[in-house]
């Protein structure tokens, strides 16, 4: 196990001049406080200095070297930096020294090219020879899995990644993984078996070759092997192109994605613009229309004079009518009276009239064709103009509900248009800087893509059935050399036979190895994660082929969508569980893990970092995790504590505050 | 320059870590119930050299063939 007993920094970063910090060589967490911008990072970046001989940023970009050294020591005119970092690692103690000085000459270094490395490692008090030092570092920390010992708790989401099928980093971090877990060790015995087994194959053709009775099989079965060489090399090819082919069909696909989603913005503006058109032609002609019945608004305002005056002519019409039918009447008595006094004689009874009642039907008579009395009143034809006139207006004072309908109705398309006109500018604003053929070419380089894989896919199984016509070939000659050969072809065929049962065996191992791996993996996590979690409905954690981890509900449904916090919390256990699994032991130097996290996540995990690794190195800014909350809840886990204070803005001092 | 075990010291040659007997452990199994003619030593002397020699694929061959050499010719 690989166990940091120091750092010393000299000149890295804010850390000026010459500052260390000594761990304990026993089993527990170290920590290291410090605000932002105090050099939190710079630490985990000085131990990947040292082991490494990189610097990475954030993004996880490899800085300059120009701008790592202290910048207030730059300014007084000394350049470089350096660290040392002393490792126990097998029972055995090293010092590792890395350097970068300016080049001699160079009293200014301006870039990366002005700057010379060294480094150096020491077992004991023996200086290790150049080529041993790197053989013992990659194999004390391969930069390969350094990713699981050295993190930093921001990219901790990176992990996700490994939900996603072709995602390159997703592949990344899988291989990682895998190295971490020890599984190349079997990947690589398998190809070299399959190199040996071939290698043994071409022997046992030239040894056949060598004798007469078996000289016409050694060269067919050379032949046939120098075919398959020139199949393994083209499938080989083929692959890797299908392999590049699928990356750029992945990030086609991403594209054509992006596409997709802004060919729908598209449509939406084309059916955006036509219902603001529809909307203006509708109010155009609803506004005309209102206009128009606007004209008669006047009358709206009189409908209950005119309603008055309606009922009043009405009444006028019913008195002349009245008036009238009285006067025929009278005319008709007074004739019946005047033909009755012609003859004397009453025109019902047939009686005399005497003089008496002559003279008073004469009167009645007088009476009953006196002119009318038409004072004021109206005549009948200009009553019943005047009637029409009014139910006219009136008529028109009807319109007004409908005039206010239609204002409502213009008014709610105008607020329509308003809203079509904000989402329009929403789009506008979108896919302002859309390039049409740019989105063309997208979608033609993506089917193109998929065009090409099937024609690769279609290579590449016609030199699979050709390597395995080959293969049947050559199993057909070695049976026969196996008749006819010798002994010298006995011990070729011997090694051959050796190698490819030791290739099968390491095939099979492969699978059998990863398959127990995924399980421990997933049985270690799951525990973890039981621990570190504070959902009591989560049940455990799934693992998938590419060691990704799914949250499972205690009601066995997989929790498919997962907040950042909880991300964090399966890529810690995730951590933990590796760090179980793998040959590989090493400290676990976590950058400010907590950031995502509430109190109670934060707890727990600090209680169960004892158990994810023998030693702990944690930076956090105290706001993040409160020194008094660490120390209660770690106890005597708690080896160490440091504080990085602030000297000045490029100058900051690690501080011994505990142990 | 080319690595090879006979440089490094027994302590070195040792797995890194003690969950590389996992990884043996698989293996002899598989070998036990699959593969019983091959040599045990021989499987075991695989698993450490490709352990020791993953960055570095010549010394890997290198040792492999010697380790297979070694078996054959006492197998003689």
């Amino acid at each position: 196990m690989l166990r940091i007993t120091s750092i010393t920094l000299h000149n890295f970063g804010p850390f000026k001049e010459t500052q260390s910090i000594d761990l304990s060589k026993k089993d527990g967490v170290t920590m290291i406080f410090g605000e932002n911008m105090r050099g939190k990072t710079t630490l985990i970046n000085a131990v990947r200095y040292a082991l490494f001989g990189k610097v990475l940023s954030r993004g996880e970009h490899e800085m300059a070297l120009h701008k790592i050294g202290n910048w207030e020591a730059a300014k007084d005119g000394e350049y470089g930096f350096k660290v040392i970092l002393e490792f126990e690692h097998d029972g055995q103690n090293y010092t590792l020294t890395r350097e970068c000085k300016p080049r001699s000459g160079i009293e200014e270094p301006k870039t990366d090219l002005d700057y010379t490395q060294t480094h150096y490692l020491k077992r004991g008090s023996d200086v290790l020879s150049p080529a041993d030092c790197d053989a013992t570092l990659s194999r004390v920390m391969p930069e390969q899995v350094s990713r699981f010992f050295l993190f930093d708790g921001e990219l901790l989401q990176q992990y996700e990644e490994l939900l996603m099928n072709e995602s390159e980093m997703g592949q990344d971090i899988k291989e990682a993984i895998e190295r971490i877990l020890g599984v190349p060790v079997l990947t690589s015995a398998r190809y070299d078996m399959a190199e040996l087994k071939k290698e043994a194959e071409k022997k046992e053709s030239r040894t056949a070759q060598k004798d007469q009775q078996t000289r016409e099989l050694g060269t067919q079965n050379a032949a046939q092997i120098e075919q398959r060489t020139a199949h393994e090399k083209e499938l080989d090819r083929l692959k890797k192109e299908l392999t590049g082919l699928k990356t750029t069909k992945s990030e086609n696909e991403e594209m054509v994605r992006q596409n997709e989603k802004t060919k729908a913005l598209l449509n939406e503006l084309e059916n955006l613009d036509s219902r603001v058109k529809d909307i203006d032609a509708r109010n155009k002609e609803r506004r005309e229309r209102l206009a128009s019945m606007a004209s008669n608004a006047w009358c709206w305002v009189l409908k209950p004079a005119l309603e008055e005056l309606q009922e009043r002519e009405q009444k006028a019409m019913a008195t002349i009518q009245s008036n009238a039918a009285q006067r025929e009447f009278s005319a008709r008595v007074a004739d019946q009276i005047e033909q009755a006094l012609s003859t004397s004689k009453c025109q019902v009874c047939s009686q005399k009239i005497d003089t008496k009642t002559a003279k008073a039907l004469r009167a009645q008579m007088a009476e009953l064709r006196a002119p009318p009395q038409k004072d004021g009143e109206a005549s009948l034809e200009e009553t019943v103009a005047r009637l029409k006139t009014l139910r006219e207006i009136a008529g028109n004072a009807g319109g007004k509900d409908a005039a206010i309908e239609l204002l409502f109705t213009i008014e709610d398309a105008q607020v329509e248009r308003t809203q079509c006109q904000a989402r329009i500018g929403e789009i506008r604003e979108k896919t302002k800087d859309l390039d049409e053929s740019k989105l063309r070419r997208i979608m033609t380089a993506y089917d193109k893509t998929v065009q090409d894989i099937a024609i690769v896919d279609g290579g590449i199984k016609k030199e699979q059935e050709a390597l395995k016509e080959i293969g049947e070939n050559i199993k057909r000659i070695q049976a026969e050399l196996e008749r006819i050969g010798g002994a010298d072809l006995a011990k070729e065929r011997q090694r051959r036979q050796l190698c490819a049962s030791l290739g099968e065996l390491f095939d099979k191992g492969v699978g059998v190895y990863r398959e127990r791996l995924r399980k421990k993996v997933e049985q270690d996590a799951s525990k973890l994660f039981l621990q570190l979690t504070t959902e009591p409905d989560y049940a455990s954690l799934k693992i998938n082929e590419n060691y990704g981890l799914i949250i499972v509900h205690k009601d066995g449904d997989e929790i498919q969508v997962r907040s950042a916090g909880a991300e964090h919390v399966v890529a810690l256990s995730l951590m933990g569980a590796l760090q179980r699994n793998a040959p590989l032991e090493g400290p676990i130097v976590m950058d400010s893990p907590f950031g995502r996290l509430d109190e109670g996540h934060t707890g727990r995990i600090v209680k169960a970092l004892p158990s994810m690794a023998k030693q702990v190195l944690l930076l956090v800014y105290e706001s993040e995790l409160e020194p008094q909350f660490v120390r209660n809840t770690l106890k005597g886990d708690l080896l160490r504590e440091y504080k990085i204070v602030r000297k000045s803005a490029r100058h900051s001092v690690l501080e011994q505050s505990k142990g | 320059m080319r690595r090879t075990t006979k440089q490094s010291t027994p302590r070195e040659n040792a797995p890194a870590g003690g969950k590389h007997s996992d990884l043996h452990e698989t293996i002899e199994a598989l070998r036990k119930d699959k593969f019983p003619k091959l040599p045990k030593a021989l499987v075991a002397d695989i698993l450490r050299i490709e352990s020791e020699n993953l960055e570095d694929r010549h010394a890997a061959m290198a040792d492999l063939n010697e380790a297979i050499e070694n078996y054959l010719s006492k197998e003689d």
